[in-house]
């Protein structure tokens, strides 16, 4: 039984991370750099939503 | 903070930034996850890696540390919570050193914290892996190859990373808040009330075998006990009011901590001689066996299996975030600066670490690993009372909008220095080469920043917060 | 305009370099300890010559717990008797403590000026 586990424990992580590299590839070649590299630093949100994020819509 | 508010502003959010075209970290976390990720990366300690105090000084050197080193920690989350509730970007202290002491400062803290994270959550993995090794063995099958398991602990963690930061998070709650519950319940099962029928304090316990310099040598591992504590600034960019969520979110971590701490030397220290737990690889599991109780076995299983997942878990999250934000600025390659449009993650750094922390689980060299993550989360604590202290004189309190103001300033300052420079003086004792290789390192990356890396940064993308001028300059 | 320091864009592959490099030199303070053979800390054993409960001084509490765990004298001497060597070399602890209070001086220094172009940019429009 362990040694079943075993190799689907490498089966799950291959596929796990192959899925994963599959998608950063799909992301690099369907949005452009400068997209996802557009984030900021969080500051001006913070300020924009008066810092009471509770309150917001829903 | 119920899951409804936070998917219903999640789908908010991602509306907003599709409409603005612009990606960034996702706003969803409230204080119980800002709990989760700090107490989930360090109560793994609870369940090794702090009896090495034990065979450091013995056991009361032990307890006497555990509470010292709280001390450190207590003074670390008071000053943490009010920086991190007033510089609140992803990176936590990175972007704290950034904006209060200079590039060079944070380029070596943003460092810190990804050598702490990774080398830590290398250890985790590792520990899942032993732990499953135990579990075959006990159930006849003698040799099972941790390494498949490993990898997919990491691989699984990582994968969840990647798809967003809500659901990791709420996970580490779960099993955080099991893996506590599973300390607790060994607490009651070994009757505490009836010293002497299970806990034989009185026979165990001996004097201090190595007299206080030995007490003073056990601080470096005491620092298990809340190693990775102050990760919860790590997740700023992520909570929806960090200004309150992270000082709540930190000190009721450090309360959780101090009770898991002291709860575990009390059990331990009453079932196995000091000797013995010095050096066990899982104490807690071992204290378990003593009772004898089949039940009490499984509860601990579980929740040290927990406990390492969860802080494997934290570490990838920590560590990715501090990664990004370097990458953000350019300090490492632009590249990692990249956040995923849909799951809205730093999904460059989380994958990039992955093959980081497999090597480094995987060289052998775990003793090496964890010295080394233990140092650099001191060279940390090291930076935060300069940085506290440069802080209040640049912005003297008023002129900015602080989300809470700790108490007796200078005092937790000046605490945590003379605990960081005895906890220095501690790794020395036994561990001096290591100590002296790291520094090593981290000065030859200081000046191969300073020289290379830091003619790619935008000088004035540095600061980033709506203050005045500081004071000085 | 010449005010303000335009950095240059690393291309691709000086970014892949610059992470590799970085690696490289994590593995090597990783190395160092253990290819000088100095890993671990130090510490002396001394089994006594007789090897039984009673001479390694435990009580018959600590005896109970031992076999508990699955012990026996001979097994668990080793454990028992391992102290480590906290003796202080005052060179080497001078070097370690001149090494540390260094590297945080430099960090100050240096981050103070490059703070200071940061602050200029930002501030003075």
């Amino acid at each position: 039984m362990w040694i079943l586990l075993e190799y689907a424990a490498w089966a799950i992580a291959a596929l796990l991370l192959l899925w994963m590299v599959m998608d950063a590839a799909r992301v690099n070649r369907e949005f452009d750099e400068d997209v996802l590299l557009s984030s900021r630093e969080g500051i001006d949100e913070l300020l924009e939503h008066g810092d009471v994020p509770e309150a917001k819509e829903n | 903070m119920s899951d409804q508010t936070a998917n219903g502003s999640a789908t908010a959010a991602v509306e907003a930034a599709v409409r603005e075209d612009r990606v960034g970290l996702l706003r969803v976390l409230g204080p119980v996850h800002v709990w989760a990720l700090g107490v989930g990366i360090v109560l793994v300690g609870e369940f090794m890696g702090w009896n090495f105090s034990v065979g450091k000084g013995g056991a009361m050197g032990a307890l006497i540390a555990c509470w010292v080193i709280g001390l450190l920690y207590t003074c670390v989350a008071m000053i943490d919570s009010e920086v991190t509730s007033t510089v609140a970007a992803a990176g936590g202290q990175y972007a704290q050193a950034k904006h209060i002491m200079g590039p060079l400062m944070a380029f070596n803290v943003g460092l810190y914290l990804v050598m702490a994270y990774t080398m830590l959550e290398a250890a985790d993995a590792l520990i899942v892996g032993d732990l499953l090794v135990i579990l075959a063995e006990q159930t006849g099958y003698e040799a099972l190859d941790p390494k498949p398991f490993v990898i997919l602990i990491i691989a699984f963690l990582a994968f969840l990373n990647y798809r967003g930061v809500f659901m990791t998070l709420t996970l580490n709650f779960i099993i955080t808040a099991a893996a506590f519950v599973s300390i607790i319940i060994l607490f009651l099962g070994v009757q505490p009330w009836q010293p002497g029928a299970m806990l034989k304090h009185s026979d165990l316990l001996t004097d201090l075998p190595y007299g206080w310099i030995g007490v003073i040598a056990a601080f470096q591992f005491g620092i298990w006990y809340y190693l990775g504590i102050e990760g919860t600034c790590q997740a700023a960019e992520e909570v929806r009011s960090p200004s309150r969520s992270l000082p709540l979110g930190t000190m009721t971590g450090i309360m959780t901590l101090l009770i898991a701490a002291t709860l575990t030397w009390y059990v331990c220290s009453g079932l196995l001689p000091w000797e013995y737990l010095g050096q066990a690889t899982v104490p807690l599991y071992d204290a378990a066996r003593m009772t004898g109780s089949t039940t009490l076995q499984i509860f601990l299983f579980v929740g040290t299996m927990f406990a390492a997942t969860a802080s494997a878990n934290g570490c990838i999250n920590d560590a990715s975030r501090a990664w990004f934000s370097m990458g953000r600025d350019r300090y490492m390659p632009l590249w990692f600066g990249a956040v995923h449009p849909r799951y809205r993650t730093p999904y460059r750094s989380i994958l990039f670490l992955i093959p980081i922390a497999v090597s480094f689980a995987f060289t052998g060299l775990l003793d090496q690993v964890i010295t080394f993550s233990i140092l650099s989360g001191l060279l940390g604590y090291t930076f935060m009372p300069i940085n506290m202290v440069i802080f209040r004189k640049k912005w003297p309190l008023g002129t900015i909008r602080r989300g809470y103001v700790h108490p007796f300033h200078p005092i937790p300052a000046i605490v945590l220095m003379v605990l960081c420079i005895t906890t220095f003086f501690a790794t020395y004792l036994g561990f001096g080469v290591q100590l002296l290789a790291m520094m090593v390192f981290y000065i030859v990356v200081s000046i191969w920043f300073s020289v290379h890396r830091y003619k790619y940064v935008r000088r004035s993308d540095q600061f980033t917060m709506n203050w005045p001028k500081p004071q000085g300059y | 305009m010449s005010k303000y320091y335009e950095p240059p864009k690393q291309s691709k592959l000086g970014q892949l370099f610059d992470s590799a490099f970085l690696l490289v030199l994590v593995y090597v303070a990783l190395f160092i300890p253990l290819i000088l053979g100095l890993t671990g800390a130090g510490s002396t054993t001394h089994i006594p010559e007789e090897v039984n409960w009673d001479t390694l001084g435990q009580n018959p509490t600590m005896q109970a717990q031992w076999e508990k765990l699955g012990y026996t004298p001979d097994s668990a001497a080793e454990i028992i008797s391992t102290r480590f060597d906290y003796t202080i070399n005052p060179i080497l602890l001078a070097i370690t403590a001149i090494v540390i209070i260094g590297y945080f001086v430099f960090l100050v220094k240096v981050s103070d000026k490059e703070y200071r172009e940061v602050i200029r940019e930002k501030f003075d429009q």
